[in-house]
């Protein structure tokens, strides 16, 4: 703390004066104890007790001089003995002094000075004050001139920054010598008459009077133009500009004002000057076109009566020269200095003196080194400078920008209500008049905003999404029906099947797009909608429709989200699905290639991935077995026996029933079939035991085709029937026969027409059916049968089509959209590459085998050679030895007997020879040293 | 210790010993000892006042419908107090008392520049010519309503040189008034006895807003409204006219409904207002020339660029009415939280000196200072301060020597106004009070040792809180209590201290 020491030495100082006491310093950091008076005994308070600082009521009135002037006040100096002050002072002391000062005033009251005023202020202590001139007064008059009582207060606190000159308007104030002028002499002579030549229109324009207000805007336009032309004008008053120039100057300057680049920015001698509000009031409202032109900070005397002041050019015009006498004589009068009195500032001309000693003049400007400057500062302050300008002017012409929208908006507003009100003088003449119709003319139509089908087309890309499987379906299948029309061959369904991959993206982007464009809901012309706030169905619909719009959207994001980095490399993925139908178009399901894989797939259906919320529900609902499940009880391991599946069977019963054969369809034969556990279908073909059980409505539904081969028969006048046979193929006889023969399944030969048609019969060649087996490649017959049964499996209807008119077909080829044509040769081919796949495999397999074989058996015959040779040569030198062994013997056994050698020598050749057997696979050398022990066992 | 010397300057001088022992001297006697010719500006008469002789001095005389009249200052009276009198009220059975060679500061030399160039003081009122000559205009009758006659402009001419003489001749005042100066650039207010300084008020009459108040002072309003016998000064933009055509008109224009600056603390009764000098120059020189209306210390030398205006405000229909303000530096060297500080005289006396001063220490509050007013003190600032410091020291002492009182009565525990009651409650030092009340530690000794509370025992300071003491706090609480006072909110106030750059500390222009 910077003033302690001096606090201390004060004090100190205070402290010394006060000889009696004998204080020491006090430090402002030492803690002091507060005591209350009644906790130290009332003895020490009157004796021991001093007070730190002496007091200006202290006990001794000698003391009292120097005392009061021991506790610096602050007050001047010459002041602080001003009795006012001294009285108020000393009233507190006593109060504070309490009993024991009153003591002392009366023991010492023969020292005080001025007992009068002690006594005085003894006796009213609150009466003590500093009597100040007087300001209780009101003025009555003040309610004129403060009349607006409106101020309301924001809530939060008030920020505001407009300066006095922005709040008071024209800055010149009349007053009564203006007044006098107007009243006597401006009112009663100007306007002049307009009618000298000028013309006559406008005349309440030209003939209204001088307002106060528009006297003061000349005023003020006199005054700050003869202040900017001429600032020296106090030397010399009358030599004052001469009203043409003067009017011509304001008039120019006010025209041109706006045409200027910156028209708010004015600029004398290279200073910028002040430019005030009312002129930057009025260059706004040129620039804007917009009159009267009122900011917030003009008064609101909510008195429409007092007319908007006219154009400068117009006034000065009217009352220009009149009011310009007027206020040169005053200026003249004025020395030239302004109208009104201006505060004194320093006169640079006068010397300082002058202006030093002047009372008048305040508010000097101080002076003040000037800070010095680097060019980088400049040129940084510069740039920062042209920035904030930069930044300035947009917010202008953004501000600018808003005001004329405001502006036209205004003018809008004004347009629509004169329409209105023509609107409705109009219609009360109609009905006056009494004519009907046209009411439509008479409400403002409303604009009805286009809604842009953005939503729908998005959702209508998700649900593409959502059903890109579905669709690549639907397209694949198009496609190649359009790439297939008839019998597909193996050729073009390579290429279809090529050509899906290219195809599918353009055909879903179509199928994208086609949707969109139409509404579902035809909108009215907006003129024929009453202009009401009905709740129209088409309002209703769209509501509805964009609830679930936006729920299927909602539904859609989510689940984007949860599919959120998920993609499908999958081509023409299959989709489980629950897809049951009956066949109808295939007649003969023994014809289906692999039509065992049919019935296996239809038995899948449980294990499918897939299955509908009904499904799934009736599934879950029950505990019974499902079909295809074989149960074990968990007790004792027993097999349960399956039993019919009554779910299904009720979950199919819409589609048997409106199956044409209803009462036994594919489907339920199907069931029936696993119930009884009649399997022989998967033998003979579905459509062999349908055909068993409805014959006869086969029989109705019979497909007619074309005859393979007429013949013509006539008969003879005898009655003797004869049958043309030209053009047929050569035929063996009793083939013919037979098919003429055929009896069982055709009752049209029953009738006595001998033309001869082929029928649908197909049931009736299944080979389960024929008596006799007959050799295929041989049969002739079999030949031509299958010729003739050709037809039976041409289909009039594309694969497509057969698809459309069947979605649910129980072809489990259909499933993936595959022909059946396709499928087989698909299938047989990969049936085919998979057996010749296996075959080159087990071939392989067994080349490498035998080549493994070989090789082995190679190796081993070289091994055997190698061993034999090493063999013949150890034998070679184990003779040798022997030989020199025997020698040796012989010499021994000439010395000892040669037979308990060759018995001490016979177990450990034993075991050599085991251990040489076991690693002649690894063929050590070791074992080769070894084995070279053994022929000699070998030979023993 | 300049008070000492001070002191003894004052005793030497004319003091207020001094009438008395010329009347102890002189007895009562009937025969007049002067005559009305013998006045000259500068001597001093007795004169009654409030039914009391007063040793008055002669500043200023002039014709007032045909009579003379004195413009006098009442020996240890206020300068707010001087008057002009009639010459029925100088006693002329009492001496005369001439200017003396060496006088006190209180002389006046060319305090008579008033009204325009109508200075009747072609007196050279000067040491040394203490007899000067009689009034030449005696013979000049006067017309007039306006107390300020017109005179003729060869007087005028004479008189300036006449002041110009006299600055010349006291070169040690001029040193002084130099160095004043230089302070001045530093603070806001100026030792009120230079030579310069009018000692003649120059507005008779000002209305401001429905008040009627005479002014206490000089004021440096245009010399032009010293003619008028009434100034009227707008109560939202403080402008001022001498005529009441140009007020209407202008009050018919002026859409100012509050000063002009952001609102920092708004209450039930008050708004606080801060205002930047520099950015609102007319409105603060306004309130600068009507503050000096009331304040003799203040100047108006220098721009008002350098402060900043905390403008207490009251609501009404109309808006919001200056009550008062204090101005504070930007930058203080020396510490000062208040510059000049004012209530405006219709509004003194109801409590609202204490508010603006508490918000002067709120602002040092948030600042993390301790702040001290400017001197000199006025005789009411004096008190003012005084009754402020007593009170917070009081509330502060008494609170911490019993905690439960301060529970007791201050039911927001959140205010931090007052200490914590969890510190030791039977120590504290200076430098602690300081911390909590933002108060200088000078002024806090000043103040304790006014209350007669820091005692010197057994060898140490105390504190004793005597029973006058809490008899003061407990007529605070209950003032408090009654809503007799009105506390400002520490948490109404939404402000953060202006930091201004060199550059806009640089005031020139």
């Amino acid at each position: 703390m910077a003033i302690l020491p001096a606090k201390n030495s004060g004090n100190a100082k205070q402290h010394a004066s006060g000889a009696r006491f004998r204080q020491r310093k006090i430090s402002v950091k030492q803690p002091l104890s507060i005591y209350k008076q009644k906790d130290i005994p009332a003895n020490d308070i009157n004796n021991e007790l001093e007070p730190s600082q002496v007091n200006h009521l202290s006990a001794s009135g000698a003391q009292q001089q120097r005392d009061l002037h021991s506790i610096e006040t602050g007050v001047d100096k010459n002041e602080e003995d001003e009795v006012h002050l001294q009285q108020v002072i000393n009233a507190a002391q006593r109060a504070l002094m309490g009993s024991k000062s009153e003591e002392n005033s009366k023991s010492s009251s023969s020292n005080k000075k001025d007992s009068s005023s002690t006594n005085e202020t003894n006796d009213s202590l609150p009466s003590v004050y500093i009597p100040t001139p007087d300001a209780s007064k009101i003025w009555p008059e003040a309610h004129k001139y403060y009349n607006d009582n409106f101020f309301q207060e924001p809530e939060s606190y008030i920020k505001f920054s407009a300066t006095v000159e922005d709040t008071i308007g024209v800055e010149y104030n009349m007053d009564e010598i203006d007044e006098k002028f107007i009243n006597e002499i401006l009112d009663k002579e100007y306007p002049k008459p307009p009618a000298i030549n000028k013309k006559s229109k406008n005349t309440e324009e030209n003939l209204r009077k001088c307002s106060e207000l528009e006297f003061e805007i000349i005023c003020d336009k006199l005054e700050k133009t003869i202040e900017e032309r001429q600032p020296f004008l106090s030397m010399d008053p009358t030599n004052i500009l001469s009203y043409e120039e003067l009017s011509s100057y304001i008039i120019d300057e006010y025209n041109n004002s706006t045409k200027l680049n910156n028209p708010y920015v004015q600029s004398s001698g290279g200073n910028i000057k002040y430019i005030s509000t009312t002129v930057l009031k009025e260059r706004l409202s040129k620039e804007l076109k917009y009159e009267p032109f009122v900011t917030i900070f003009d008064k609101n005397n909510g008195n429409s009566s007092i007319k908007e002041p006219r154009s400068i050019p117009k006034l000065f015009a009217l009352f220009g020269k009149p009011i310009y006498e007027h206020w040169k004589s005053r200026k003249i009068e004025r020395k030239g200095k302004s109208i009104n009195p201006m505060l004194k500032f320093e006169d640079p001309n006068a010397n300082e003196k002058d202006n030093d000693n002047d009372p008048y003049v305040c508010f000097r400007r101080r002076e003040f080194r000037q800070a010095r400057k680097t060019r980088r500062a400049d040129t940084l302050g510069a740039e920062r400078i042209r920035l904030l300008q930069k930044s300035l002017y947009k917010a202008r012409s953004l501000i600018l920008g808003v005001a004329q929208r405001e502006i036209l908006k205004l003018q809008n507003f004004e347009v629509e209500n004169s329409i209105f009100k023509l609107r409705s003088e109009g219609k009360n003449l109609k009905r006056i008049v009494g004519v009907k119709g046209d009411d439509y003319l008479y409400y403002p139509h409303k604009r009805k905003k286009i809604i842009k089908p953005k939503e729908e087309e998005e959702e209508i890309r998700e649900n593409a999404k959502k059903k890109l499987d579905n669709k690549r379906r639907l397209d694949s299948r198009e496609s190649s029906s359009s790439a297939m029309p008839g019998t597909a061959t193996i050729g073009t369904n390579a290429v279809n099947k090529d050509k899906n991959g290219n195809i599918q993206p353009q055909a879903s982007h179509a199928n994208e797009t086609a949707p969109s464009s139409t509404q579902p809901y035809v909108k009215l012309p907006p003129s024929k909608i009453p202009d009401m706030e009905l709740v129209t169905v088409s309002l209703v619909l769209k509501e509805k429709n964009e609830t679930i719009k936006r729920a299927v959207l909602d539904k859609l994001r989510k689940r984007k989200e949860q599919d959120k980095g998920y993609v499908n490399f999958t081509d023409d993925p299959h989709e489980p699905s629950f897809n049951i139908s009956t066949n109808d178009n295939v007649k003969e399901s023994k014809h289906i290639p692999y039509s065992s894989i049919a019935a296996a797939n239809l038995h899948q259906i449980n294990t499918s991935n897939y299955i509908s919320e009904n499904l799934k529900k009736l599934l879950e609902e029950s505990k019974k077995p499902l079909p295809g499940v074989k149960t074990f009880r968990g007790s004792n391991g027993e097999l349960i026996p399956s039993k019919a599946f009554p779910h299904i069977s009720s979950l199919l019963q819409d589609k048997i029933n409106n199956s044409k054969f209803n009462n036994m369809s594919y489907i339920a034969q199907l069931l029936n079939n696993i119930d009884s556990n009649n399997f022989s279908a998967y033998n003979s073909g579905y459509a062999h035991q349908f055909k068993k059980s409805n014959p006869h409505e086969f029989d109705e539904e019979a497909n007619l085709s074309e005859p393979i081969f007429r013949i013509r028969k006539r008969l003879n006048r005898v009655g003797q029937m004869f049958v043309d046979r030209r053009g047929l193929i050569q035929r063996p006889d009793d083939e013919i026969d037979s098919f003429l023969n055929f009896d069982d399944t055709e009752d049209n030969d029953k009738d006595e027409d001998k033309d001869v048609e082929m029928k649908d019969s197909e049931e009736s060649e299944s080979p389960t059916n024929s008596s006799s087996i007959l050799n295929v490649y041989d049969s002739k017959i079999d030949t031509i049968k299958r010729l003739d049964s050709n037809w039976k499996f041409d289909n009039d209807l594309s694969e497509g089509q057969r698809g459309i008119l069947d979605p649910f077909s129980m072809d489990p080829s259909k499933l993936n959209s595959i022909s059946d044509d396709t499928q087989s040769i698909r299938f047989g081919s990969m049936l085919l590459s998979k057996s010749y796949g296996l075959l080159r495999e087990a071939v392989q397999q067994r080349q490498q085998a035998y080549i493994q074989q070989a090789k082995m058996r190679a190796l081993q015959q070289q091994q055997l050679a190698n061993r034999l040779q090493q063999q013949q040569l150890q034998q070679q030198q184990q003779q040798q030895q022997q030989q020199i062994q025997q020698l040796q013997q012989q010499q021994q056994q000439q010395s000892s007997s040669p037979q308990a050698v060759s018995v001490s020598q016979t177990p450990r050749s034993n075991g050599d020879f085991v251990n040489s057997q076991r690693s002649s696979m690894a063929g050590s050398p070791k074992v080769q040293h070894k084995a070279a022990n053994s022929p000699p066992q070998k030979s023993q | 210790m300049p008070s000492e010397e001070g002191k003894q300057d004052s005793s030497a001088s004319p003091s207020a010993t001094t009438p008395i022992k010329i009347t102890d001297q002189e007895d009562q006697s009937d025969e007049p000892k002067f005559t009305e010719e013998e006045i000259v500006i500068g001597c001093k008469v007795y004169v009654t006042k409030d039914n009391e002789l007063r040793l008055a001095e002669i500043l200023q005389q002039h014709m007032k419908k045909g009579k003379r009249v004195y413009y006098v200052h009442y020996q240890e009276f206020n300068k707010r107090l001087d008057e002009w009198i009639s010459t029925d009220r100088i006693n002329y059975n009492r001496a005369l008392i001439f200017p003396e060679v060496k006088t006190d500061k209180k002389d006046d030399k060319k305090d008579n520049k008033s009204k325009k160039k109508s200075s009747k003081q072609k007196s050279k009122n000067d040491k040394s010519t203490p007899m000067s000559q009689q009034k030449s205009e005696t013979g000049t009758p006067q017309p007039g309503d306006s107390e300020n006659a017109e005179t003729p402009g060869g007087e005028d001419e004479m008189d300036l040189d006449n002041l110009n003489v006299q600055g010349l001749k006291r070169p040690g005042e001029e040193v002084n008034r130099e160095d004043e100066i230089k302070k001045l650039r530093t603070s806001g207010s100026m030792i009120q006895n230079h030579s310069e300084v009018s000692k003649v008020r120059n507005l008779s009459c000002i209305i401001l807003g429905e008040h009627i108040i005479e002014p206490w002072y000089f004021s440096s309003y245009p010399i032009e409204l010293t003619e008028e016998d009434e100034i009227y000064i707008c109560d939202f933009t403080l402008s001022y006219f001498g005529s009441k055509k140009q007020f209407e008109r202008f009050r018919s224009k002026c859409s100012m409904k509050h000063p002009p600056g952001n609102e920092i603390y708004r209450d039930s009764k008050v708004s606080f207002w801060e205002i930047d000098g520099r950015k609102q120059r007319t409105w603060c020189r306004n309130l600068c020339l009507l503050s000096k209306l009331f304040l003799d210390h203040k100047t108006l030398y220098y721009d008002v660029d350098p402060f900043l205006f905390y403008v207490m405000t009251i609501k009404s229909d109309q808006g919001h009415h200056v009550v008062g303000y204090f101005s504070k530096e930007k930058e203080s060297g020396d510490g000062y939280n208040v510059a000049c500080i004012l209530t405006l005289p219709c509004y003194q006396k109801m409590g609202f000196g204490k508010l603006l001063i508490q918000f002067s220490y709120m602002l040092s509050n948030v600042e993390n200072k301790v702040g001290s007013p400017e001197k000199p003190l006025s005789d009411l600032g004096l008190l003012s301060y005084r009754a402020f410091w007593t009170d917070t020291l009081v509330k502060l002492l008494v609170e911490r020597n019993n905690p439960t009182l301060y529970r007791k009565n201050n039911p927001l525990p959140d205010e931090d106004t007052s200490p914590p009651p969890t510190s030791n409650s039977s120590e504290i030092t200076i430098e602690e009070i300081s911390a909590l009340t933002c108060m200088t530690t000078t002024d806090i000794l000043h103040t304790l040792t006014t209350l007669q509370i820091l005692r010197y025992y057994k060898g140490q300071h105390i504190i004793v809180i005597t029973d006058q003491i809490m008899a003061i706090y407990e007529k605070l609480v209950k003032k408090v209590k009654e809503k007799k006072k009105h506390e400002l909110d520490p948490r109404k106030l939404k402000w953060t201290p202006p930091s201004f750059t060199a550059n806009q500390l640089r005031f020139g222009w």
